[in-house]
């Protein structure tokens, strides 16, 4: 079920709320049973087949977490460690079935000539956050950080349906004891409004801005895809159309997600701090999918050595960790490609870092430092999106040549007549101007522009709500927008406009882009 | 916070409802209320396959037209060549869309109000598919009364309501009422009309501040590009038939099975389209496919059915294409070398009904399409002999 949905929003949202807050004021135990139930329903609702794969998935983790925990008790390290390994070599397993199986054949196909045939097999939505989720749960318990082990507790915390789907990617330790709390059950004011306002700017972000968007991006890519030469500009617009899309789906997913946990009274991780106002690619990645990066970096990066075995091993850590980062999101080269691009970025500015601190130390201290810093870091992110996005490589590199000006500038024939002697110049310079594609061309660089500007201007949902704690860990010191939310009149008028937006776009809804991941 | 809820809540709901009352009054797309000349409808044009499903049966149309964007600007129901038996006449015809799209259309007034004569426009394009070719149904078929394989739609009312949320209920129809609203009476507008006609008025302005070389050229290059992609085979492997022809085939059966007198149309392609195919090594192709049609048309038609073939060097396929840099000269017949204007639409109606000029289009059979086919290629050659100027930057794009 998609949160951007006729049923979610006039069925399934009502009822889970009204019949939770009912039985909360009655049990909390039948409460939570009820809160799991429907996120199974949830989940269920787009293929009830996998319901059972996901219940045999937390029966299992749920299993191997408890033993852990009985030999930590204990103290059986061997035993401890063997436990784990069998836990994790399981998840994996059921990810690379299905989510790698008919990767690894193509490219065993491709590599070696083997002709092995596809296997037909459908993706399970969520399954390497509900995986990732759980495995995070096995090494806290083999490390004695998990405590608790309610077994309703567990299966909320897995299959709780804000973020079941498409996360944001949960720590057992920030949300058992979320359940656990009597006020969670207790229905509140301030929650429910606070919630629902955050889940309002993510649905507008997504069905408006995002889905508004998207064919501009698609146009383009798919030209790229199918061996179309793109010119600077169209390259270029299709590239940040997507840059500007897959930001405001994801984010406004994730926004969507916290304001109805919120609504629960359950706060979530951020996932999202505006990450193209970031001045580096290390800071990008504090601020983008953040608890996909807070994972792979206590997970991966972190068990991999980290930076404990000096600067070298540190850079083979963060390629590593990038590299299967990309692949989590799918069962590609591009998205490899892409991971290991932003692992090139991050070696770069780890080796930009250390000189300068001991060089130019007042390199990037001024305004042009800044923005040049911005700049690149900006640009570094959009080249990465390429691969992200193309569906081949070819696609890919195509797209990459028209941005490098390798296919010519075009503009459209029909501002040719406004521009007046410019346009003379400007052929001198090079540029010619085509025939048709004029509105496309005028709608792809508005849409690119408008959003561009609310993603780097504008502060973004937890900004806005800094004073009601919009999601965990979060520290409204650190912002600076003076634009605040507060229960006013004006303040309910314009998110009362942004939510009519929002459902008057349900009807054209479309999935989010992180559901496929 | 509670006041606050309150009001949040009040004011969405008062929006939500100011908009679908907006919608409904405005009626975008055309769906809800009558509306004639000025009242245009912007963006009813690019609606078609959600609203014309619906239009057509409230209209009942004695006279049925099916095809793509060629027929939905090139046929106007209320062309004066239409004879009174026939009226009255709907444009079912969609902008992109085939045979199958045609054929379930056909399926869907049939199974309401069938009418008693069907004008199928075919285009060439439509048959040169892939050997393997396995297209799906289109999602059209969603809001039909038929499903595919005949029995009748059960969940079509799950669509009408979807389809009621998007034309009341939706930002776009939002946007696009403001749209109407703000060019109501005002000429140049894009519109489609009650009967599903699409007079092209946006054509007209661009054609005007643009000129006719500029529309003729990026057609061209398109066209070129379209048709240089395309594969060259007409049929599926190891077989004289594919699921276009099938589609044609299925459109005349059925239609025969009910006494429904079928005209199909091979539309009137602008010299320059010709000469595409010709460019882009189709040009056997092509006489193949109207050899096909003329056997299938009467195999299937049992004199209830005519092949029309427009598609010859006549002297309207031959109007001159305007200089670059001439932004004067209007071409009359044709707004691209693809889509020809309802001027040449009314003669082309007039000769299926009995009139109009006799050196336009050939009634083709199986017996004189190998001469008709040979005349054509005669005509051809005499076109590019004098018209060098307009056949060399053709030869050149195809290169």
């Amino acid at each position: 079920m998609l949160f951007n949905s006729y049923p979610f929003l006039l069925l399934f949202l009502p009822v889970t709320a009204i019949v939770f807050f009912r039985l909360g004021a009655y049990s909390h135990r039948l409460a939570a049973v009820w809160l799991g139930a429907a996120s199974l329903f949830f989940y269920g609702y787009w293929n009830p087949a996998y319901v059972g794969l996901l219940l045999a998935s937390i029966f299992f983790n749920y299993g191997i977490g408890f033993a852990l925990a009985r030999e930590h008790d204990a103290g059986r390290e061997r035993r401890k460690k063997l436990i784990l390994t069998l836990g994790i070599t399981a998840d994996l397993a059921l990810l690379g079935y299905y989510k790698y199986a008919n990767f690894f054949l193509d490219t065993a196909n491709k590599l070696l000539d083997t002709g092995w045939a596809f296997q037909d097999i459908l993706l399970p939505l969520g399954i390497s956050f509900f995986t990732f989720t759980q495995i995070a749960f096995l090494v806290d318990a083999w490390s004695g950080k998990a405590r608790e082990y309610n077994f309703i507790h567990y299966l909320l915390f897995v299959t709780y349906f804000p973020h079941l789907i498409a996360g944001p990617v949960l720590h057992h330790k920030e949300m058992m004891p979320q359940f656990a709390r009597p006020q969670t059950y207790r229905f509140s004011w301030d929650n429910m409004t606070i919630g629902l306002m955050i889940f309002v700017i993510g649905l507008f972000k997504k069905v408006v801005l995002a889905d508004g968007v998207s064919p501009y991006a698609n146009m383009a890519f798919q030209s790229a895809d199918a061996g179309a030469e793109l010119d600077l500009l169209a390259a270029w617009g299709g590239a940040l159309a997507y840059t500007a899309q897959i930001y405001f789906d994801f984010s406004g997913y994730s926004d969507m997600a916290i304001g109805l946990s919120r609504m629960f009274g359950i706060v979530l991780p951020l996932n999202f701090n505006s990450p193209y106002k970031a001045g580096n690619i290390i800071d990008f990645w504090r601020r983008w999918h953040m608890t996909l990066s807070r994972f792979l970096r206590d997970y991966l990066y972190i068990p991999l050595g980290g930076n404990r075995k000096g600067p070298v091993r540190r850079q083979i850590n963060l390629m590593l960790t990038m590299l299967l980062g990309g692949l989590w999101h799918g069962a590609s080269w591009n998205f490899v490609l892409w991971g290991g691009l932003h692992g090139v970025y991050l070696m770069l500015n780890h080796a930009w870092r250390s000189l300068c601190g001991r060089h130019f130390a007042d390199v990037s201290a001024g305004t042009a430092g800044k923005l040049a810093a911005w700049a690149l870091t900006f640009v570094a992110v959009v080249v990465a999106w390429v691969f992200f996005r193309a569906t081949t490589l070819g696609g890919a590199l195509n797209m990459l040549s028209g941005m490098a000006g390798l296919q010519g500038v075009n503009l459209p024939a029909t501002i040719q007549p406004k521009l007046g002697g410019a346009a003379d110049l400007l052929q001198d310079l090079g540029v010619q101007f085509a025939l048709g594609g004029g509105s496309r061309f005028m709608l792809t660089w508005s849409w690119v522009v408008c959003l561009l500007v609310i993603a780097l201007f504008l502060p973004n949902a937890q900004e806005l709500m800094r004073r009601h704690r919009p999601g965990l860990d979060f520290d409204p010191k650190a912002v600076t927008s003076r634009l605040e939310w507060r229960a006013t009149p004006a303040w309910g008028l314009a998110l009362a406009i942004l939510a009519a937006a929002g459902v008057l776009s349900l009807s054209q809804a479309t999935q989010f882009l992180y559901y496929q991941f | 916070m509670a006041t606050y809820l309150r009001f949040w809540f009040i004011t969405l709901a008062t929006l939500l409802a100011a908009t679908i009352v907006l919608n409904y009054w405005v009626d975008p797309y055309g769906l809800y209320r009558p509306y004639g000349d000025g009242d245009w409808k912007p963006n009813g044009a690019s609606q078609g396959g959600l609203v014309k499903p619906y239009l057509v049966l409230r209209y009942a149309p004695r006279t049925l037209i099916l095809g793509n964007s060629r027929a939905e600007v090139g046929f106007d129901p209320s062309d004066t060549a239409w004879p009174k038996s026939a009226q009255p006449v709907f444009n079912l015809a969609l902008p992109g869309t085939g045979t199958r799209v045609a054929r379930r259309l056909h399926e869907h007034v049939l199974a309401s109000h069938p009418p008693q004569n069907v004008v199928l426009g075919v285009d060439f394009m439509d048959f040169l598919v892939e050997p393997d070719a396995k297209p799906g149904e289109p999602e059209i078929t969603r809001r039909l009364m038929v499903l595919p394989d005949g029995r009748i739609n059960n969940r079509r009312w799950l669509q009408t309501m979807l389809d009621g949320a998007v034309t009341l209920a939706s930002l776009d129809a939002l946007l696009h009422s403001i749209d109407t609203l703000r060019v109501r009476g005002q000429p140049g507008a894009a519109h489609l009309t009650a009967t599903g006609f699409n007079p092209m008025h946006d054509y007209e302005r661009i054609a005007r501040d643009e000129g006719y070389f500029n529309m003729f050229r990026q057609r061209d290059i398109e066209n070129i590009r379209a048709y240089q992609k395309r594969p060259k085979n007409l049929f599926s492997r190891g077989t004289h038939t594919s699921p276009a022809f099938e589609d044609v085939t299925a459109i005349l059966d059925a239609a025969r099975a009910r006494g429904i007198h079928v005209q199909v149309v091979i539309y009137p392609y602008h010299g320059h389209l010709l000469e595409t195919f010709r460019l882009t090594h189709t040009w056997g192709l092509f006489e193949t496919w109207k050899r096909e049609l003329a056997y299938r048309v009467a195999a299937h038609g049992h004199g209830s059915a005519t092949l029309w073939d427009f598609s010859g060097y006549h002297h309207y396929a031959r109007e001159t294409v305007p200089p670059a840099g001439d932004e004067q000269t209007v071409v009359r017949d044709y707004w691209e070398a693809g889509h020809f204007k309802k001027e040449l639409g009314h003669q082309l109606l007039a000769r299926l009904s009995g009139e109009g000029d006799p050196a336009f289009g050939v009634v083709l059979t199986p017996e004189n399409v190998d001469a008709h086919l040979s005349a054509i290629r005669w005509d051809g050659t005499r076109y590019r002999a004098d018209r060098p100027d307009e056949i060399a930057p053709l030869e050149k794009l195809a290169q």
